[in-house]
């Protein structure tokens, strides 16, 4: 069975809390999605926005410090973008296959550029 | 039902704004204080004179102390004084045993006179508390840039969210309750939406170094410190060649240094290896004298012969596009008047994040208006509210009255002033705690704070030698603006205190609530 | 140079709220017609223009636009301060602020 961790019924949930004014529990699920998202967004955005500042760095043209000044400067934009997306997401799992897939993709670049440099 | 793209994001900046709201408050309340913080500290340091700028003389005279008191220091700092400070400031190397890093002393500008100054650390504290938190090295610096980050994000997620951002552009509806703080928490936010942009991401400029240190790891391969070589040229000293020689006069260098940049002002002279054949005598730009804060901007001299030997500076490209962002933050090239739109514009980043706070509580607490006993959350959520934002504006009020209460000699009294505020802080918070963050805690937090306030003028009249009368005889505006300010500052939180105290308990359950988010 | 920057700016802003149907309806008691609504948009992005274009012919690129932003940000403030409370004094400035600065030669 596919793990859908769905954060809608958790929003139905609270609509219907607004309307009825009585405390409803939130379900474990949805509080686990919820925590799910905030890992994927703050430890896996930062894996991704880190691997994009070092490919960056690496690619763009000019002196070090210049394309390390860029490079760091578009990571900061990439975090924030980064946890926008996850939060977006429609699902938790979804938000991990997308920030893990492209941390990894750069990641497996920067490895690549690393080895091509040293040789 | 679907969740939209934008309900997701109401969602992500309503618990975001919550979560980190409380931090990014003090942070902004206590950034806000920073764009003056000179002249709070020159208010705190009432013994320090103010005189007629004369940077060269100024330089000689420390020349000739630093010869005297710091002739086997490695290094020479000297700190000349400008138009919003007075005071002429020396470091050096402290000896190991001494447990700190630096000797700092001021000198009279005008008399070279080694002057008795109150220890205190002034406007610093709040530049400092405001991207350290006071805490050790580099903790306070993570958590800092990590609520730096949360505001980008919950900056991005309200823009999203704010459907009618251009309609309601110039809407602001006071006095129908939960609209008016919503009107309010959007105007602050969009009109002024540039600056907070602007503040937040520039926060995060100056920090992304030690963010993402896996960039300058990689490209400077393995020798991240490289990286600060090629920025600060001149910052390096070579190894001191252990032969005395005579130095050359700073205030020779120093017109060299006005032929080379000719209407420049310099922040900060070192002098490496005084003293000494190698010695060498460097002049920092001042950030101030354009946009971009370019810290390496430096002339380098021949200590000994005094000739120059380079300038440095980079002040192109990604270099110069970052230092642009650091010098947008700091605002050292803003003039007075430049210089209050930033605090002005802080104030409201300030109340942007309050109301924001204001809101989020009172949108729940609407369901308990007429329940003795609202969740524990909502109750921690109001007791915080109330922590954070008038506990935090009575903490600073007991750090300024502690500068002007406790003992010019006390020892260790700049730690005891921070200890001070902490303190405050911690008694406000108990406080809130005790009165459940409701209407009667806040209206007694504003009213003490009041009067504290009120109280400082007095209290500068009656301790300090440079009372607010004498301050504005002498054209000390500095240390008048301060007073005045706080005077300003008691009016309108004694009109908080009074409107807080006033308003019926059951107007909020009565108005429209504003639109409902999850 | 900043006054007159921020003069313009309050009075190409009040153009633009103008413009809007509710705004023009609560200042001046009906809704603007089509070309109306057209004219002080128009005539509001050319005064934020020309403060902005002032300001960086004054001090070059970079503090002309942060000096212009500035401006702009703190105009915008005040009118949306003053319309709750005195709307008419807030359509006074607008007329008068740009006149009065320039007489006042604070530039």
């Amino acid at each position: 069975m596919r793990m859908f961790i769905n954060r809608i019924s958790g929003l139905d949930l609270r609509l219907a809390w607004l309307i009825m004014k009585k405390p409803v529990p939130v379900p474990a699920r949805y509080r686990l999605g919820v925590l799910s998202r905030c890992l994927a967004a703050s430890l896996g955005g930062y894996a991704l926005a880190s691997a994009a500042s070092v490919l960056l760095g690496s690619l763009l043209p000019g002196a070090p410090a210049q394309a390390a000044v860029a490079a760091m400067m578009l990571g900061l934009v990439i975090y924030a973008a980064a946890v926008i997306w996850v939060f977006a997401c429609r699902s938790a799992a979804k938000a991990w296959l997308g920030i893990g897939g492209c941390a990894l993709l750069l990641g497996l670049a920067d490895l690549a550029l690393y080895r091509v440099a040293a040789v | 039902m679907r969740e939209s793209f934008r309900q997701a994001m109401a969602w992500l900046h309503t618990w975001l704004g919550l979560t980190f709201g409380w931090l990014l408050f003090a942070m902004f309340l206590t950034g806000t204080l920073s764009y003056f913080k000179e002249e709070i500290t020159h208010w705190a340091q009432p013994e320090v004179p103010v005189r007629a700028l004369d940077t060269r003389a100024a330089l000689e005279h420390a020349q000739a102390f630093m010869q005297g008191a710091a002739s086997g220091a490695s290094s020479w700092y000297i700190m000349p004084p400008n138009e919003r400070r007075s005071g002429l400031e020396v470091m050096w190397p402290a000896p190991s045993e001494q447990g700190r890093a630096f000797i700092s002393k001021q000198l009279d500008p005008a008399t070279g006179q080694l002057l008795f100054v109150r220890e205190t650390k002034g406007g610093d504290f709040f530049y400092r508390f405001h991207y350290e938190l006071e805490l050790s090295y580099p903790f306070g610096r993570w958590i800092a840039s990590l609520a730096a980050l949360a505001m980008l994000v919950t900056m991005i997620s309200g823009i999203i969210t704010h459907k009618k951002i251009f309609k309601e552009f110039f809407t602001f509806r006071p006095g129908k309750g939960q609209r008016s703080w919503l009107d309010g928490h959007n105007a602050v936010g969009v009109l002024a939406l540039p600056f907070h942009l602007m503040i937040t991401y520039s926060g995060l400029v100056i920090f992304m170094a030690m963010l993402l240190p896996a960039t300058l790891f990689t490209v400077y391969k393995g020798a991240p410190a490289k990286f600060y070589q090629d920025v600060f040229p001149n910052a390096f000293p070579a190894p001191a060649k252990g032969e005395q020689a005579p130095m050359a006069p700073l205030s020779r260098i120093y017109d060299q240094a006005m032929a080379q940049w000719p209407g420049a002002r310099f922040a900060r002279v070192e002098v490496q290896n005084p003293g000494d054949r190698a010695a060498r005598v460097v002049f920092y730009r001042h950030a101030g004298d354009r946009i971009a804060y370019l810290p390496g901007a430096s002339l380098a001299f021949d200590g000994v012969t005094g000739q120059l030997l380079g300038s440095s500076g980079v002040d192109e490209g990604a270099l110069l596009v970052g230092g642009g962002f650091y010098g947008l933050h700091m605002g050292q090239f803003a003039n007075t008047a430049e210089r209050w739109l930033y605090f002005i514009f802080g104030l409201g980043g300030t109340a942007m994040i309050g109301t924001g706070l204001v809101l989020w509580l009172s949108k729940r607490q609407l369901k308990y208006v007429r329940d003795p006993k609202p969740p524990i959350g909502l109750r921690w959520v109001a007791t915080l509210n109330l922590a954070s934002m008038a506990g935090l504006v009575l903490a600073v009020a007991g750090f300024f009255c502690a500068n002007r209460l406790l003992p010019l000699e006390l020892a260790g009294r700049e730690d005891w002033e921070v200890q001070i505020f902490f303190f405050t802080w911690l008694a406000a918070f108990l406080h809130a705690a005790l009165r459940q963050g409701q209407r009667r805690g806040w209206v007694e937090q504003l009213s003490l704070a009041a009067a504290q306030y009120a109280a400082l003028p007095v209290l500068g009249l009656l301790f300090t030698g440079r009372g607010l009368p004498r301050a504005i005889a002498e054209g000390d505006w500095a240390t008048a603006g301060v007073d005045l300010c706080a005077l300003l500052v008691a009016l309108l939180l004694a009109w908080l205190a009074r409107k807080v105290a006033s308003r019926a308990t059951v107007q909020a359950a009565a108005l429209r609530p504003a639109r409902v988010m999850p | 140079m900043m006054l007159l920057g921020a003069s313009l700016c309050y009075a190409g802003f009040s153009a633009l709220c103008l413009a809007m149907d509710r705004h023009h309806q609560d200042l001046l008691g009906a809704k603007p017609g089509r070309q109306r609504q057209w004219i002080l948009r128009w005539v509001g992005g050319v005064l934020l223009a020309l403060a902005l274009g002032l300001l960086i012919a004054k001090a070059g690129w970079a503090m002309g636009l942060v000096r212009g932003l500035a401006v702009a940000m703190a105009s915008a403030g005040v009118l949306v301060a003053l319309l709750p409370y005195w709307p008419r004094a807030a359509l006074a400035l607008a007329a008068g602020a740009v006149p009065a600065a320039l007489v006042a030669g604070v530039y």
